[in-house]
C-alpha cells in the first residue's frame, strides 16, 4: 500500500531522484566532527526561520509599538523568553557558526578549483548573514538597536556616489522613523530571508556536484564515509549541543532590555551588534577625510579579498603547511577582526572623558570665591521697582511651591542642601545668570545636584527672579539647629486629612508605565532629576518642612500604598507621580509655608516617557522588584533548560548502548556494512 | 486535447524565425519589466528623497537663555512622520552673544548622527559614540566629525527666538540640507 503510494508520487514528481542527490555522496576520509559546522548554520538558519515567524505572531513593526508589542512576547507569553531568547541568541550563534566555517573551509583550501563557485556563493552567504544581523538588530526600536542603525545607516550614507541614494532607501526618509521600521522589518522577515534560501541552495547544489572536500593528506583519503547517514548524524549531535548551549543562554543569560528608543537622548553611548564591533572600533583609527576607509574601506578590502581569493590562489596545493602565507593572512586578518572586537566591547570613549573631566573640575576651586569679591565691589543696589515688587510676591507663591524650600533656606526657613538664599539679592547676579542657574543649573557647576527647573514657564521663571533679587538680608548663620528641627518636625494634622497622597489621587498613568525601562540608564536618570529631593538611591529624609509628613517621601523603600509584587501594578502607582506630579497635604498655603510639591514630569515633557520608563524600572529594582520580571513563562527558564538537557542525556545515553550493542553483535559484518 | 494521439504537423523551424522569437521574448519581458520596476523603485525612492522644507518656530525668549555657555533649548513643533502626525519635541543647544544674536546649533552630531553634550568643566561639546570634541563655537577640535557643528536657521523677533529645524547630511565635510 504504501509502496504504492511512493511509487504513484514518484511518476508524478521525482523524489526518489531529489532525496539521492541531497544525500548520496561520499567523503573521501569519511565523516568527521570538523565538517558539523555548515550544517550546524543551516539548522540553525531553519530554527531563525521557526522562532522568527514565532515572533511575528505578537510582534507590530511600527514605532510605537515594536517595543511593547516585543516585551509582551518576553514577559506575558508563556515560552514568549524562550522563543525570543532562541533567536536572539541564535543570531548570535549564526554569525559565529558561519565564521568557523568559513575559516574550516579555508584551512583545508576547500575554495579552490573546482569549488570556487561553492565558496563565492559562501562570502554571499555571510554577506547576507550581516544584512540579517544589522536590520534584525533595528526591529525592538529599543535604545541599542535605535541607535546603532541611526550609526550604521548613516555610514551607508558616506559611501561615496551611492551613499544618498542607500541611506535614503534603508530610512525612507532623511531620519529615522516609522518608514526605517517598515523596511528594516520587510527586509529582515521576507527580503534577505528569500535570498538566503535561494543563496543556500545554490551553495548546496554547487556543493554536491563537485563533492566533500575531505583530509589533504593523500594517505587518508583512501578511506571513504558517506554522507547520509555517518556525516548527519554527527551533524545531528552537533547540533543538539547547539541547541542546548542556546537554551541555556536563553534561560541564564536573557537578552537585556535597553528601553524604549528615544530620540532625544544624549546619555546613551550606542555601540552597534558584536559582530560589527571591529568596524566600530576601526572607524576611531581613521579620522577626518580619511574616514571612509575605515567604515567603506575595511569591508570593501575584507569582501573583496574573499571573493577574490580562488582566483589568485590557484595553487592546487592544500596542506595548510604548505600553504604559508595563505595561513598568515588568514591568521593576521581573523587575529586583527577578533582584537578590534574585544577592544570595540571594552571601550567607552564617551564615558572615559566624563570621569577625567569631572576629576579635572573638582580640582578648580575658583568660582565661589570670585562671586563674593564681585558682592565687595557693589556697595549700591539700585532699589526695586514697584513692578518688580509685583513680581517678587508672586515669585515667593513660586519658590514656596515648586520644591525650592526643600534645599534652599531663606530667612530661617527650609532645608540645606543648596546655599542659603536669604542674601541673594546683595550678590549681583545678573538676570541671565539667574535664568541660567533655574533652568540649567549644570550651565554655572557641572557637579551640581540641582535639578534643573524646565517645566516653569518662562513667566514664573521671571517671578521667582524678582523674588532673588528681592532678597537683601544677611543670612541667618546655618547653624541654627533650632529651626532646622522645628522644620523637620510634621505639622499638626486634622484627623480626617490623610499623610500622603495615594496613586489614585493625583491622576492616571501615561505611557511610560507599560514600557519596560532599562535600570542603570534610569540610575542615571534619577541621579540628575530626582536625587535633589527623594535623596540618593531614593533614601528620603529630605525635609518638606510644609507638609504633615515633614519630609520628602523616601523611594527606597517606597510606601506600602505603593508598593506591588505585580511590576505592571507597581509601575502603574509610581508612573501617575511621575506623569502628573504631586502635591503633599499640608496646612494651608497662607500659613508660613506651603508644602513643596512635585511637578508632573511627563504632562509638563520635562521628561519623556522613555525617560520616565527608566526611572520607574531603576526605582522598582530599588524596591527589589524586577520590571522586566517574566510573568508567563510556560515553564521556568532554568527549569526548562535542566528538563532539556535530562532528555538529551538521556537520548544520548541510549543511542550510545545501542551503538555499542549493535557493534559488538556484529563485528565480524562490520567491515561488510561499512563498505556499503 | 482530444487529438493530442494524431500526427503532429511541424512547426516552421525556419532559424531566422526562431532567433526573431528567441529575441521578441526578450524584449517583451524586458519592457514588462521595465514598466513595473520603473514606478515600483520610484515607490521606495522618491517619497525617500524628498526635502523637507522646515520653518520657523518660536523656541521661547532669547532672555532665558544665558550669555555664558551653550544651553539646551527645547521647543515643540508639529511634524510628520510619514503617515503619523506628532508633536514632537525639540532640543537645540543655543549660544548667545547678545540679546540680538543667538546661534543655534543642531543636537545632532555631524559625524554619524548622535547626541553630542557640552562639558561646562571643558568648555567643550563631546560626542559619546565616538569621541568627536567641538569648542563653544561649534569647531570641530578632534575626533572623526568631518565638520564642525551644524548651525539652524535662527531669527529673533519681539525678544523671542525662532528657530527652523533642518537635517543635514551626515559624514561628510560639506553641510547639505536633506
Ligand atoms: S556620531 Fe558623534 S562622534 Fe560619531
Amino acid at each position: 500500500m504504501l509502496s504504492n503510494i511512493q511509487e504513484w508520487i514518484n511518476d508524478r514528481w521525482p523524489v526518489k531522484e531529489v532525496w539521492k542527490a541531497a544525500t548520496e555522496e561520499e567523503i573521501p576520509g569519511g565523516s568527521s566532527y570538523a565538517y558539523v559546522f555548515g550544517s550546524a548554520t543551516l539548522f540553525l538558519f531553519l530554527l531563525q526561520i521557526v522562532t522568527g515567524v514565532w515572533q511575528i505572531f505578537y510582534y507590530v513593526p511600527t514605532t510605537d509599538h515594536a517595543y511593547q508589542s516585543l516585551s509582551y512576547l518576553r514577559i506575558s507569553v508563556p515560552f514568549g523568553w524562550l522563543i525570543h531568547g532562541l533567536h536572539y541568541w541564535g543570531a548570535t550563534v549564526m554569525v559565529i557558526l558561519v565564521a568557523v566555517h568559513l575559516s574550516r573551509v579555508y584551512i583545508w583550501g576547500g575554495y579552490k578549483k573546482p569549488r570556487e563557485l561553492t565558496w563565492l556563493l559562501g562570502v554571499f552567504l555571510l554577506l547576507f548573514t550581516m544584512a540579517m544581523s544589522f536590520t534584525g538588530a533595528a526591529l525592538p526600536w529599543d535604545e541599542t538597536g535605535y541607535w546603532a542603525s541611526e550609526v550604521g545607516t548613516s555610514i551607508a550614507g558616506t559611501t561615496p556616489m551611492l551613499g544618498n541614494i542607500a541611506e535614503s532607501l534603508l530610512r525612507g526618509g532623511a531620519k529615522m522613523g516609522q518608514l526605517t521600521l517598515s523596511r528594516f522589518f520587510i527586509l529582515h522577515v521576507a527580503i534577505i530571508p528569500a535570498i538566503l534560501l535561494a543563496f543556500i541552495a545554490l551553495h548546496l547544489v554547487a556543493f554536491r556536484k563537485k563533492g566533500s572536500v575531505g583530509p589533504w593528506e593523500e594517505s587518508k583519503r583512501k578511506r571513504s564515509g558517506s554522507f547520509w547517514p555517518d556525516q548527519v548524524f554527527k551533524d545531528a549531535f552537533f547540533f543538539t549541543i547547539i541547541l542546548l548551549a542556546l537554551i541555556a543562554l536563553a534561560a541564564f543569560l536573557a537578552p537585556p532590555f535597553s528601553g524604549p528608543a528615544d530620540p532625544i537622548d544624549t546619555t546613551f553611548q550606542p555601540k552597534p551588534e558584536w559582530n560589527f564591533l571591529f568596524l566600530y572600533q576601526a572607524i576611531k583609527a581613521f579620522q577626518g577625510p580619511w574616514e571612509p576607509v575605515g567604515t567603506i574601506g575595511i569591508p570593501t578590502v575584507l569582501f573583496a579579498f574573499l571573493f577574490l581569493l580562488p582566483f589568485f590562489d590557484k595553487n592546487p596545493e592544500r596542506s595548510p603547511r604548505k600553504r604559508p602565507i595563505a595561513m598568515l593572512i588568514g591568521l593576521v586578518i581573523a587575529g586583527g577582526i577578533t582584537t578590534l572586537t574585544i577592544s570595540g566591547y571594552y571601550s567607552h570613549p564617551g564615558a572615559k572623558q566624563n570621569g577625567a573631566t569631572v576629576a579635572a573640575a573638582s580640582s578648580k576651586p575658583g568660582k565661589t570665591a570670585s562671586v563674593e569679591t564681585v558682592v565687595a565691589k557693589q556697595p549700591e543696589l539700585p532699589p526695586l521697582s514697584p513692578a518688580q515688587k509685583a513680581g517678587a510676591e508672586k515669585g515667593a507663591k513660586v519658590f514656596a511651591t515648586m520644591g525650592c524650600t526643600a534645599c534652599h533656606t531663606v530667612n530661617g526657613v527650609g532645608g540645606h542642601v543648596g546655599p542659603d538664599l536669604s542674601g541673594e539679592g546683595l550678590k549681583a547676579h545678573s538676570i541671565a545668570w539667574l535664568m541660567a542657574q533655574i533652568r540649567n543649573p549644570k550651565s554655572h557647576d557641572p557637579k551640581t545636584v540641582m535639578p534643573p527647573f524646565t517645566m516653569l514657564s518662562n513667566v514664573q521663571v521671571g517671578e521667582l527672579v524678582d523674588y532673588l533679587t528681592s532678597l537683601r538680608s544677611k543670612p541667618v548663620p546655618a547653624a541654627a539647629p533650632s529651626t532646622s528641627v522645628a522644620a523637620k518636625t510634621p505639622q499638626a494634622r486634622p484627623a480626617n486629612v490623610r499623610v500622603v497622597q495615594l496613586p489614585s489621587d493625583v491622576g492616571e498613568p501615561g505611557l511610560a508605565a507599560s514600557m519596560i525601562g532599562n535600570v542603570e540608564h534610569g540610575k542615571k536618570l534619577f541621579d540628575a532629576n530626582c536625587a535633589s529631593c527623594h535623596g540618593v538611591e531614593g533614601k528620603g529624609g529630605v525635609p518638606n518642612p510644609g507638609s504633615y509628613l515633614g519630609t520628602v517621601p523616601a523611594l527606597n523603600p517606597v510606601r506600602p500604598e505603593l508598593f506591588s509584587k505585580d511590576p505592571a501594578v507597581f509601575a502603574d502607582n509610581l508612573d501617575r507621580f511621575i506623569e502628573n506630579g504631586a502635591a503633599p497635604p499640608g496646612p494651608s498655603p497662607q500659613k508660613a509655608m506651603a508644602p513643596m510639591s512635585m511637578v508632573g514630569y511627563g504632562k509638563t515633557q520635562s521628561l519623556t516617557q522613555q525617560e520616565i520608563s527608566n526611572i520607574i524600572a531603576y526605582v522598582m529594582s530599588l524596591n527589589g522588584v524586577n520590571r522586566a520580571k517574566i510573568l508567563h513563562p510556560g515553564i521556568a527558564p532554568k527549569t526548562f533548560f535542566f528538563l532539556a538537557l535530562g532528555i538529551f542525556i538521556v537520548l544520548w545515553l541510549i543511542l550510545g548502548t545501542l551503538r555499542l550493542v549493535s557493534s559488538q553483535g556484529k563485528t565480524d559484518t562490520s567491515a561488510d556494512s561499512e563498505k556499503k | 486535447m482530444e487529438n493530442s494521439e494524431e500526427p503532429k504537423i511541424p512547426e516552421q523551424h525556419d532559424p531566422s524565425r526562431r532567433s526573431f522569437l528567441k529575441i521578441g521574448t526578450g524584449v517583451i519581458g524586458g519592457f514588462a519589466t521595465l514598466i513595473l520596476a520603473v514606478p515600483f523603485l520610484d515607490a521606495l525612492l522618491s517619497q525617500s528623497l524628498r526635502i523637507k522644507i522646515g520653518k520657523f518656530v518660536n523656541a521661547g525668549p532669547v532672555s532665558s537663555i544665558s550669555g555664558n555657555n551653550p544651553q539646551k533649548v527645547f521647543f515643540d513643533e508639529r511634524d510628520r512622520d510619514a503617515y503619523i502626525e506628532e508633536v514632537e519635541r525639540r532640543d537645540v543647544w543655543a549660544l548667545k552673544h547678545g540679546e540680538n544674536n543667538v546661534t543655534v546649533f543642531s543636537p545632532i552630531c555631524p559625524h554619524l548622527g548622535c547626541r553630542y553634550n557640552w562639558h561646562p568643566e571643558r568648555d567643550e561639546f563631546i560626542c559619546p559614540c565616538h569621541g568627536s570634541v567641538f569648542a563653544k563655537d561649534g569647531k570641530v577640535l578632534h575626533g572623526p566629525a568631518p565638520r564642525s557643528l551644524d548651525t539652524l536657521p535662527t531669527k529673533i523677533e519681539n525678544g523671542e527666538l525662532y528657530v527652523k529645524w533642518e537635517r543635514f547630511k551626515l559624514g561628510v565635510p560639506k553641510k547639505i540640507v536633506v
